[in-house]
């Protein structure tokens, strides 16, 4: 890749509520999951076999009860310190690949990339090794690399 | 929406002084204060990849691991021949030593009443983390 371009990475983690609640419930590994909003209301997180189920995001879990109960799907409600807490780790790690990070929201992040000749071993790095560490699932990230692109601006 | 509180680990300023506290003038020794001791500093190598457990169950007690103490996991660590790791079995936590020797990988118990768990054929050992420090209060022994 062009190490003058302009290169921003922006790293997304998978259904991240349900991946944080995973990560200390070893027995859902394969279970469909799902976090619900404040006061139990909608579903806003679904982990991969939940979305297959087809729940849908931000469906109010009283029109998916059956779905829930034939299907065995674990209901979470929002525990927004822990995923807070893992949400800092992630991002703390993700800080050490890039001087310049911008979080975007809890789950997503920028890092400006442009300069470095060995982005796509950082991408790699990133998604497989460090944060494989911390949250324990090699599905969590998605990464895209844009060179040249006018998506963010620092200025 | 209320705003998440994050989980921060509580710092532990003890400032150390060699020298008894005079009641009349500062103490001279005050100007060579050892700095401030971060208990975090002398227990977490990796903060990002560190996570605290309960320990529940007496299977490690031949090794000072009892029921109730507290255990730092390091999930940063690569699991090596007999490290105590915090692994996954039956779908459930358990701290165990870890053995992996000539091909053979088992979890051994540090109680004899407790037998070593064997993985069978095709069977994957899941470790978590690996314990880095056990945090045993000797208050109420």
């Amino acid at each position: 890749m062009d190490a003058s371009a302009r290169s921003i990475a922006l790293i997304d983690c998978n259904n991240f509520y349900c991946s944080c609640e995973r990560v200390f419930r070893p027995d859902l590994l394969t279970t469909p999951v799902i976090v619900l909003s404040n006061n139990d209301g909608c579903a806003v997180s679904r982990s991969a076999e939940a979305k297959a189920l087809g729940v849908k995001m931000g469906v109010p879990i009283f029109q998916i009860r059956d779905l829930v109960r034939v299907h065995g799907i674990a209901v979470f409600s929002s525990n927004y310190a822990l995923y807070a807490d893992l949400s800092n780790r992630v991002m703390t790690i993700l800080s050490e690949y890039s001087p310049i990070q911008e979080v975007y929201s809890i789950d997503e992040s920028f890092l400006d990339l442009t300069g470095f000749n060995d982005i796509n071993e950082r991408a790699t790095a990133t998604r497989l090794s460090q944060i494989f560490e911390v949250l324990g699932s090699k599905r969590l990230l998605r990464f895209l690399l844009r060179s040249c692109i006018s998506l963010w601006s620092y200025f | 929406m209320s705003k998440p509180t994050p989980i921060t680990f509580s710092q532990a300023p003890l400032v150390l002084f060699h020298a008894p506290v005079y009641a009349g003038f500062p103490s001279p020794a005050a100007d060579y204060a050892q700095s401030s001791i971060n208990l975090n500093e002398h227990l977490i190598t990796n903060q990002s990849a560190t996570f605290l457990f309960r320990v529940r169950g007496d299977s490690m007690s031949g090794i000072g691991i009892y029921d109730g103490d507290t255990l730092v996991v390091d999930r940063s660590i690569t699991p090596k021949h007999k490290q105590i790791v915090l692994a996954i079995v039956d779908e459930d936590f358990t701290v165990k030593r870890l053995y992996k020797r000539n091909g053979i990988v088992k979890l051994i118990a540090e109680n004899p009443e407790f037998p070593p768990i064997e993985l069978k054929d095709g069977q994957e050992l899941r470790v978590w983390g690996v314990v880095t420090f056990n945090l045993h209060s000797l208050l109420n022994v």
